[in-house]
């Protein structure tokens, strides 16, 4: 679906009337696949805003495709980079094959998500960083205002990155959140090889949940060492919407 | 040696405590600031040297004592310290009771170990001990305000005890002070008291102990001494003993003009003619006394005891800020001590990463801590201390207005370590080993850059287990790859694989039998990616069937 051109001036005005400070222009990061950035109003992921990204399906305990996400998007803002976490088993050379060099990640290792959350605050407020990842379990809907203020105001990108202890507690995913984004991603069986072995990671990324956008969701390949998404070979070629359509928001 | 010494200035408080007379840090009877920088000891009215009396301290033990006190064990351990040698580690220092089985100082490793099998080494820290004699120097001031570092002869230090020693009930007294003092430390000490730096290095190492040598006795006490005492090089003193001169004695009978002859080039500590004056003080040995550091403390003096110290923090800082700029000074750490009008002392520290003088970030970062502080009735002083004061220049910002990212980012680093501990903010740094737990090591957030590391040249998982976990695997025996698992009580069937990557244990550093790991990158049914390996191979000789593990998730 693409945008109607006589809309473009309510939205305009809209986007006017959110903005704290309506003289800066909405900066955005667009993940250079069309089919996902004709969804995000501004043609990307909004610099300035929190954004929340889950794992999905049996990857809920462990979010590894969504910190996989996460740090994909973090390795094309660039900057240094804080990521809080109450459970240190990131394995920093896959960040690194995602894009997010070593020396570009700063962890914080704050106790409960409570901490996370202070921390992950102060850090966008701090308003110097790339990005922030707060890693936790419960993102209530106050906690996640402060966090969308204080991304808006200081300009840095937030990323909530949900991780449940056990996957029943990720109903909690529905429950709404201040997020301008949110995105679910869990693994799909790749694409089969000519040859034995392992090929690219293919996912299942959820748009959930997107402010002034309608939900949807994509089949994609997994991040490279640029942190860049891309579509399926076979998706490629031919119409991409074949496999993209409206979907209704799961909230 | 740890901080925990009372009175010591290695405490962090006692920097504060000598001004303010606080609870249990004992001041020195000299003001501060009495420092003699340069040419000590006073100079009487002729304009002559006027006599002195300088104290030497021999600390034969201290690098062994230091290890053991900062180990909290006693001399009853089989323990010795070793710095490289050409041929091996060489003993440096040993415990009495290791001295006593075999092996002694200057005696390498592998020998000592044929006389003391049981023998534990550890590294000397040569940096280490050195920084302990320079505060053991500046705490020494306590009894004197000229103190330097003996630069021969092992560790040892030396006192200008001219003036002084009445203050401490004479010079007997105030050896069996020193001794005493130092003895709690943990320290062996040898010491004398004599006219001169010469003689008083001879009699704290080759006479009786605590030897107190009047102006005149110089050359009567030191006649009987071997002319090593002396501060002669070895050969030197070798030499003169093949020339029949076994004692300071025998020396100053020579005649001086064949000495003089005989020496005239050579260097201070192969010249026995420079030393013997230096010994009787016919030639001047002046001390140099390095200052003391400059200490930063501002302090909050209150008509009234009051309960909170927050409104004090930000004047407090200005104060101490301006102090260390005009010093072009920084600082790393601050200590706040609140003084109760009951006499308690009580304090909070906090630490920053990089030096600042900042009043408004530095009074920020006790946002949170002052709680801890309990002010009982009241206070009525407050200081605020910097305790790792460091040189900071000042630096011109960009004419361009933008900010300095590298200072914001240490600013945050700090207001974090302040509230979650500085172990909780960390930087991975990647390192060069194959074995996956080993490639990323952690530093603290601020510390320096470890340096590019090309990427690892095979896929990694994001969540490395550790511990791995161990899972249950059908597979095609003897190495083939795995065809279904059991991970936590849900079987998982394999739909490709890639593999295996085999990791070969590190030889010089794990244990022996340590076995090979065969990993298998895997993907099951749903797309999830796994991390699996074998660890060993059948008939390896280094244990049983080989076990399978979980190591890690890709996604």
């Amino acid at each position: 679906m693409q945008p109607r051109r006589d809309l473009q001036p309510l939205r305009d005005q809209i986007a006017r009337l959110e903005a704290r400070d309506p003289s800066r222009p909405i900066a955005v990061l667009p993940f250079g696949v069309e089919a996902l950035d004709a969804r995000l109003p501004g043609g990307g992921l909004d610099r300035a805003a929190l954004h929340e990204v889950a794992g999905g399906g049996a990857d809920v305990v462990h979010g590894t495709a969504a910190a996989l996400f996460a740090a994909g998007i973090l390795a094309r803002v660039g900057g240094q980079v804080l990521w809080c976490l109450t459970r240190p088993d990131l394995f920093a050379p896959a960040l690194q094959q995602a894009g997010l060099d070593p020396d570009r990640v700063i962890y914080v290792e704050a106790g409960d998500d409570a901490g996370v959350l202070a921390c992950a605050e102060e850090g966008l407020r701090h308003g110097a960083l790339g990005g922030v990842v707060a890693e936790v379990a419960k993102l209530p809907m106050t906690a996640s205002r402060r966090l969308q203020l204080a991304a808006e105001e200081c300009g840095t990108m937030g990323l909530a990155l949900r991780r449940w202890r056990r996957p029943a507690e990720a109903s909690d995913f529905g429950q709404p959140t201040a997020a301008r984004t949110r995105w679910r991603v869990s693994a799909l069986p790749s694409a089969p090889l000519l040859v034995p072995g392992v090929g690219r990671a293919r996912w299942l990324v959820e748009l959930v949940r997107v402010r002034a956008g309608e939900s949807a969701d994509f089949v994609l390949e997994a991040c490279d060492e640029q942190g860049r998404l891309a579509l399926p070979p076979e998706l490629a070629r031919g119409p991409a919407a074949a496999q993209v359509g409206p979907r209704r928001a799961a909230s | 040696m740890p901080p925990s010494v009372p009175g010591a200035v290695i405490l962090p408080f006692a920097s504060l405590g000598d001004r303010s007379g606080g609870a249990g840090l004992k001041a020195g009877p000299w003001p501060t600031g009495l420092t003699a920088g340069g040419i000590g000891g006073p100079i009487s009215e002729q304009g002559r040297p006027a006599d002195r009396r300088i104290l030497s301290l021999a600390l034969p033990r201290l690098t062994i004592e230091r290890r053991l006190r900062i180990g909290g064990q006693g001399d009853n351990v089989l323990l010795a310290l070793t710095v490289p040698g050409p041929h091996g580690p060489v003993i440096q220092a040993a415990t009495t009771v290791a001295e006593a089985a075999g092996a002694l100082p200057g005696l390498r490793v592998v020998d000592a170990r044929g006389a003391c099998p049981a023998l534990r080494v550890e590294e000397a820290d040569p940096e280490g001990d050195a920084r302990a004699l320079g505060r053991l120097m500046l705490w020494a001031r306590r009894w004197c305000p000229w103190t330097a570092l003996e630069e021969t002869g092992g560790p040892g230090l030396v006192l200008d005890v001219t003036g002084s020693a009445h203050l401490w009930g004479g010079e007997a007294a105030l050896l069996t002070e020193i001794e005493g003092r130092l003895s709690d430390l943990g320290l062996t000490a040898r010491l004398a008291i004599a006219p001169t730096r010469g003689s008083a290095w001879a009699l704290a190492r080759f006479a009786g102990p605590r030897a107190i040598c009047g102006p005149g006795e110089v050359e009567a006490m030191t006649a009987p001494l071997p002319v090593r005492a002396l501060r002669l090089s070895q050969d030197t003193a070798l030499l003169l003993q093949r020339l029949g001169l076994k004692t300071v004695g025998d020396l100053l009978a020579v005649p001086r003009l064949p000495l003089a002859r005989r020496f005239a080039r050579a260097e201070p500590s192969d010249n026995p003619l420079l030393r013997l004056d230096q010994l009787t003080g016919r030639l001047p040995e002046p001390l140099h006394c390095p200052d003391d550091p400059p200490r930063f403390v501002a302090r909050a003096v209150l008509s009234e005891p009051v309960q909170d110290p927050t409104p004090l923090l930000p004047a407090l800082a200005r104060e101490l800020c301006a102090m260390l700029a005009a010093k072009g000074a920084g600082t790393r750490g601050l200590a706040l001590a609140v003084y109760r009008s009951d006499g308690e002392v009580s304090g909070v520290e906090v630490a920053t990463a990089r030096a600042t003088r900042d009043p408004i970030h530095l009074a920020r970062l006790f946002e949170g801590k002052l709680d801890r502080l309990d002010p009982g009735f009241g206070f009525d002083l407050a200081t605020l201390a910097a305790t790792v004061p460091e040189p900071l220049d000042a630096r011109q910002p960009g004419l361009d207005g933008r900010r300095d990212d590298g200072e914001d980012l240490a600013r945050l680093v700090d207001r974090l370590s302040a509230r979650f501990g500085p172990r909780a903010l960390l930087r991975p740094a990647p390192r060069e080993s194959h074995v996956p737990e080993r490639a990323e090591s952690w530093v603290p957030a601020l510390g320096p850059s470890p340096g590019p590391v090309p990427p690892p040249p095979r896929p990694r998982p994001l969540r490395l287990f550790d511990p791995p976990e161990e899972v249950r695997v059908i597979y095609a025996v003897p190495e083939g790859p795995p065809a279904q698992f059991v991970w936590r009580r849900v079987t998982h069937r394999v739909a490709r694989f890639a593999g295996p990557e085999r990791i070969a244990p590190e030889w010089w550093r794990d244990p022996p039998g340590t076995r090979l790991r065969d990993y298998w990158r895997i993907e099951d049914q749903e797309g999830r990616r796994f991390w699996l390996y074998r660890e060993g191979l059948p008939g390896d000789g280094r244990g049983g069937t080989p076990r399978w593990f979980m190591h890690g998730i890709f996604a």
